[in-house]
């Protein structure tokens, strides 16, 4: 695991242990925005983050949310 | 397994037309269906600058309640977001959207599509993870079933969609 994927699950843990993605984008600098899809994918692969399209159908918008798995 | 395809077709600024499809599980309550159909033209909605024209598959479901599904004066549908993924038999599934919004998406001085951009990630997510529609996670899969699980790459390209004017 790297720094940042360390560091985005322990963001999200410690908002409640959900956000979504433009809020965790929103928070990172330049750099670890590029990383963010690796580091997120490294939390999924470790079964310790998941992300979920939800599709809300009284407002027909989605959302991008990154949630804590364990 | 049975697999149910939706075919979007999109439109860019000159009024030419191009295609990109979608195939998901079948078993599916209609409701959650159509609703997976929205879900989907939203996460293609934020990548593309042309405008969805329709969605079809064994049901039709509405583009009129989508929002922010305006064509882009400078959307053309030869600009092609070309997708790669590996669904969880190993298969590769090919997705290829017309009139991607080059501006807003792909890398400075690369071909590659901006993987972390909320727009590009999202369409990502919604292709490996799903949509949650009320519950039921709808997950695109390859030709026999197979959920997909990851991306081989994102990339643009240019094709030629036999339309201009």
């Amino acid at each position: 695991m790297s720094d940042l994927s360390d560091r985005v699950y322990e963001l999200v843990k410690s908002s409640g242990g959900k956000m979504t993605y433009p809020q965790i984008y929103e928070v990172l600098g330049y750099e670890d925005r590029q990383r963010l899809p690796n580091a997120i994918r490294e939390n999924k692969r470790s079964g310790k983050l998941q992300q979920r399209v939800d599709f809300d159908p009284v407002t027909g918008q989605n959302t991008h949310n990154v949630s804590v798995v364990k | 397994m049975a697999t149910i395809s939706l075919v979007y077709e999109i439109e860019d600024d000159d009024g030419d037309l191009g295609s990109t499809s979608v195939r998901v599980q079948d078993g599916l309550l209609i409701s959650s269906l159509t609703g997976f159909a929205v879900g989907y033209a939203n996460a293609l909605d934020d990548l593309i600058g042309g405008v969805i024209r329709s969605v079809s598959a064994f049901v039709n479901a509405t583009t009129g309640t989508l929002t922010g599904n305006d064509v882009g004066l400078t959307s053309d549908v030869e600009q092609v977001g070309k997708f790669e993924f590996l669904s969880s038999l190993g298969t590769r599934v090919k997705v290829n959207i017309p009139a991607i919004n080059e501006p807003a998406i792909v890398a400075p001085g690369s071909d590659a599509l901006n993987q972390s951009n909320p727009a590009v990630a999202a369409f990502i997510a919604a292709m490996e993870d799903g949509i949650n529609v009320t519950g039921a996670l709808i997950e695109p899969c390859d030709i026999g079933g197979a959920s997909i699980v990851s991306t081989v790459f994102a990339r643009e390209a240019f094709r030629n969609s036999g339309a201009r004017r």
